[in-house]
């Protein structure tokens, strides 16, 4: 086994699967993914079912995004209360992200939606928007240019304070 | 299941044995640089919004009247973005004190580096950031003419031996609401009169441009110079072109004239090296200088004598009309080499009125020699430079006839353009581990109104002990042809009441591959439904062949997981996926035959609908059961978003609850064995009793977000849901008719109220049913504190009265969650919380108190 992260996986499927239950409550996050292109970076959240995007807060820019939207295919009964969590690691263009999906406080989804929670390791400007599968919502991060300060001015000014909320 | 998860296991190891070393990288692959300009010098401005949506640049320009503020479009992952910037400035640090200056009004602005074409063309374009033009009338010269659409550019005449002469951008930078002045050299009403010769090295800054305008019927086509600033360099620049063009006159143009121009501009003017003025750049606070108008003079027009002396012009666009005429007479002939040996070298001048043109022959000429993948890299970078016009159309339309070349006949030259992509194998995901405690009272208190005394009772317990262990994995390996992953996410929970089993949720345990040069791809192992007809969790297979670029064919099979029956249950289906069509839509259509202890479960056809745009999105889904002979799902929803922000979303659902099935009929009962019911009824029997015990429900919303500012926003919800009543069964109860219950919410966000890194959501709701209604009101905040702690505070309170029973609900719900980051990626976690619930009838009143705390951590890696 090359990667103990992988034994440790099948270490636990070994150990849980001696009390196999059905799994009776839908799980709503699928996958994330990440893609990058020359100016932005893109993480597309995958749901387990159609979702519509509603609204998300703040609109522009932050360290916290919380991202609100409804589950039409969805069973009352069979609805999760748990909270999903995903993450993307950092990588040199895109900050670590922990992606949080916020059950709504309590069945009574009219009036309450569900909302994923976003936090990313560095205020960050962004953009939401639902996926073209609409089972999925993407959050597109422009990616700042990075070796563009001329080498006789790179120290002439800390950059790096770039967020006004902090 | 443990069949299903040694599948798994089988098909992890045969990919890891093929994997190269499983450490732990980027998941991310950046595109191959695709800018081709010859950076000598950097470009900076400061992107003050960026959208996928279109948005407007007017109140920028209003907030920065002293800098050049223009909008422009980009793509990103095959989409538009629109931005709008401020610039120029010639270094980092510059930029980034402007965008400091900026911040309080566009908080997500930020310093953008820019490609030399991007700079060349907005310096063309954009008018001097001085609003304001002189107060003089146009000259009218001639008949009332009506403008029209510029014209297509005209060629100029090709020097027979072209000596490139380094030559600034013309007239970067002289543009401006004030330089409106321009000398009519040349009118005809046969065909656009074609430059006489070069101009004179003083007039180098001044744009050579034709026009067209129509009279009646009859179209004139004119030959113009511009533009000027003030009447003394026009009457001076005329008398030196006097010998060239006898009859000029001086004219006043409107603004949409300076932009048409760069369309029509013919060749820059010759410029000897000596004499090259350096062609002014425009900074933050040192915009071009633009002097103020002069008095207007009395228009005297002097005698002008015929043109002498002509002497070959010599520039970019010229040398690059040459390449061009010789690209495509290679093309033409088919000589493919030639033409992108010539094309090549036309694109390597700098940006030219002909690099457009010959960025798309170039990957025609790349195409044609079966370099399939260069000249998708050659379309690809068309796009990235000129993203809309017809152009961009055509080259999209080259890029999907590629793709299925691609798809279809891969190459050998194929395979020598594009080096073959290092495997990467990436894991990522997180292990969590938290403990939950729950402890309720319940008191009790009987009401007896005419002894008026009270009898109470008090129940005390604790409710939940348990360990929860949750794992979420993903491993991806991706190589040139294959993607593959493994995904496991599974919940433990160790319980530590007595009474209470342990339990053990695989909520996904699959491997998927996909290969992208066939264009199929299986996912295998326990996976979320949701699509193909499946509505659920299931146990099987599902897998895709794409066999043409908009055209894929879907089957499924396998049980369902989310069923508890004593009966067995299998089902197969098939589908096509469509789309995209017309830009904008897609969608797909399938069929899907469940059985259960070999009989009909629930056969169904449906179809999906999707329209998306960047402003419109909109999704429906009908689901029909041939079985049933109803409708078993009907659902649209939409979003509609527009420039100012504005969000408005919707959503019509109609749906059979629970979904449509013969095993509805087992609802209460104790033989939930389809096999031996049906030794005591009929299919049909069985049929209806299902039908008895479903209900219809209705849920219809429509909602608007609006941003109010920075930092807050107002949304505002209204919905309505209404469940049908059930006929019932001998031992399932019928159920009544809900009514329809309306619930009305009004939302506000706000950004960085109480700390500066916080989102704040307050709500409150209205309901109102049939008989009773009711208010909720929810404070939650989240917030972020110095560079580990986070802590999110909720507040929740809920009233009814229901008139029927007359009895009052009273339920506040405060909790406290507070979260510390610890080494990157260990993250520790708490939660306290009570709910207190009062319910308040006529004879009795009942307090519930429960609280509840968790604590654990979660591992990202």
């Amino acid at each position: 086994m090359k990667n103990p992260l992988l034994g440790v996986a099948l270490l636990f499927m070994a150990f849980t699967s001696l009390g196999i239950a059905r799994a009776q409550d839908n799980t709503i996050l699928d996958d994330v993914d990440t893609s990058v292109e020359s100016e932005w970076a893109r993480i597309s959240i995958h749901f387990s079912l159609p979702v519509n995007y509603v609204r998300h807060s703040p609109q522009e820019r932050g360290q916290l995004l919380q991202i609100f939207f409804t589950i039409a295919f969805l069973e009352a009964q069979n609805i999760s209360l748990r909270e999903e969590v995903r993450n993307v690691p950092a990588t040199p263009v895109m900050p670590a992200t922990t992606i949080t999906y916020q059950p709504p406080l309590s069945l009574n989804f009219q009036r309450e939606p569900s909302s994923l929670l976003v936090r990313f390791d560095r205020v960050v400007n962004y953009d939401v928007r639902p996926g073209d599968d609409h089972r999925s919502i993407v959050i597109y991060l422009p990616i700042a240019p990075r070796d563009t300060k001329p080498a006789n001015t790179a120290k002439d000014k800390p950059v790096g304070k770039d967020s006004p909320a902090k | 299941m443990w069949a299903v998860t040694l599948v798994v296991l089988v098909f992890l190891l045969v990919h890891f044995s093929l994997a190269t070393p499983a450490q732990a990288q980027s998941d991310e692959k950046i595109s191959p640089d695709i800018e081709t300009d010859a950076r000598t010098e950097k470009h900076f401005v400061v992107t003050l919004r960026s959208s996928f949506t279109p948005i407007s640049d007017k109140q920028a320009k209003r907030d920065f009247p002293d800098s050049p503020v223009y909008l422009i479009q980009s793509k990103a992952f095959d989409k538009t973005v629109y931005l709008v910037r401020a610039g120029f400035f010639e270094n980092y640090v510059d930029a980034t004190a402007f965008r400091e200056r900026a911040l309080s009004k566009y908080p997500a602005a930020q310093v953008s580096e820019i490609t030399r074409n991007e700079y060349l063309t907005i310096q063309r374009t954009l008018p001097a950031p001085k609003p304001g033009a002189p107060t003089i009338m146009a000259k009218k010269i001639g008949p009332k003419l009506t403008p029209l659409a510029p014209p297509a550019p005209i060629p100029v005449p090709v020097p027979s031996a072209p000596a490139p002469v380094p030559a600034p951008p013309a007239s970067a930078g002289v543009f401006s609401p004030k330089a409106l002045y321009a000398i009519l050299l040349e009118e005809s009403s046969q065909a656009a009169p074609a430059a006489r010769a070069p101009l004179p090295a003083s007039l180098k800054n001044y744009r050579l441009y034709t026009t067209q305008t129509r009279d009646k019927n009859k179209i004139f086509y004119q030959l113009k110079l511009g533009f000027f600033e003030n009447e003394q360099d026009v009457y001076a620049a005329r008398k030196q072109l006097k010998d060239i063009y006898p009859n000029t006159k001086v004219i006043h143009t409107a603004l949409n004239e300076q932009k048409d121009s760069v369309r029509t501009a013919l060749s820059t003017p010759t410029v000897l090296p000596s004499v090259v003025a350096p062609v002014p750049k425009v900074s933050p606070g040192a915009v071009a200088k633009v002097p103020v108008p002069a008095p207007i003079l009395p228009a005297a027009v002097p005698e002008i004598t015929p043109s002498a002396t002509a002497t070959p012009a010599s520039s970019y666009d010229r040398d690059a009309l040459v390449l061009l005429d010789k690209g495509r007479a290679a093309l033409a002939r088919g000589d493919n080499n030639v033409a992108i040996a010539t094309l090549d070298q036309l694109l390597r001048l700098p940006p030219n009125r002909y690099s457009q043109d010959a960025q798309e022959l170039i990957g025609l000429a790349r195409q044609r020699a079966g370099e399939t993948l260069a000249a998708r890299k050659e379309y690809e970078l068309y796009l990235h430079l000129y993203p809309t016009g017809e152009g961009s159309d055509r080259v999209r339309q080259r890029i999907a006839t590629l793709d299925a070349t691609i798809t279809t006949t891969p190459s050998a030259a194929l395979k020598a353009v594009k080096p073959r992509m290092e495997a990467q194998s990436t894991i990522v995901g997180n292990l969590s581990q938290y403990y939950y405690h729950g402890a309720s009272k319940l008191d009790s208190t009987t009401l007896t109104p005419t002894a008026n005394t009270q009898n109470q009772a008090s129940l005390t317990q604790t409710d939940q002990s348990s360990l929860v262990t949750s794992l979420n994995f993903l491993h991806r390996y991706r190589s040139e042809d294959y993607d593959n992953r493994l995904v496991i996410r599974d919940t433990f929970t160790k319980n530590f009441l007595q009474g209470q089993e342990d339990t053990n949720r695989p909520s996904a345990i699959y491997y998927e591959l996909k290969d992208r040069k066939l264009d199929y791809s299986a996912r295998v192992g326990r996976q979320p439904g949701g699509s193909s007809g499946v509505l659920g969790r299931f146990d099987g297979i599902l897998a895709g062949y794409n066999f043409s670029p908009k055209w894929r064919v879907n089957v499924v099979g396998g049980i369902p997981t989310d069923i508890s029956y004593d009966s067995h249950l299998h089902f197969l289906g098939t589908g096509i996926d469509i789309g995209p069509f017309a830009e904008h839509w897609g969608g797909g259509l399938y069929t899907i035959e469940q059985k259960v202890d070999d009989v009909t479960d629930r056969h169904a056809v449906g179809s999906e609908i999707r329209y998306f745009s960047q402003v419109f999105t909109l999704y429906g889904l009908f689901d029909y059961d041939t079985e049933f002979k109803t409708s078993n799902i009907a659902m649209v929803q939409s979003n509609w978003t527009a420039t100012s922000g504005t969000s408005v979303h919707a959503l019509f659902d109609r749906r059979k609850t629970p979904s449509l099935s013969l095993t509805n009929a087992l609802q209460g009962e104790s033989d939930t064995s389809i096999k031996s019911q049906l030794q005591t009824k009929t299919y049909e029997q069985l049929k209806q009793q299902a039908l008895n015990l479903t209900s219809t429900t209705d849920l219809h919303s429509v909602g608007i977000s609006q941003p109010l500012s920075t930092r807050w926003q107002a949304g505002f919800d209204v919905q309505s849901a209404h469940t049908s009543s059930t006929a019932g069964s001998v031992n399932q109860p019928a159920q009544p008719d809900t009514g329809t219950i309306y619930t009305y919410t009004g939302n506000l966000i706000g950004t960085g109220i109480f700390t500066q890194r916080d989102v704040n959501v307050f709500s409150i709701s209205h309901i109102v049913g049939p008989t009773f209604d009711g208010n909720s009101y929810s404070l939650t905040n989240r917030l972020l504190w110095g560079p580990s702690w986070s802590l999110d505070t909720t507040l929740s309170w809920y009233s009814q009265h229901d008139s029927s029973t007359n009895t009052d609900v009273d339920r506040f719900s405060p909790s406290l969650k507070p979260s510390y980051k610890w080494k990157q990626n260990i993250t520790l976690e708490a939660e306290f919380g009570e709910e207190h619930t009062t319910n308040k009838g006529t004879t009795t009143e009942d307090t519930n108190r429960r609280r509840y705390w968790s604590l654990g951590y979660r591992w990202d890696f």
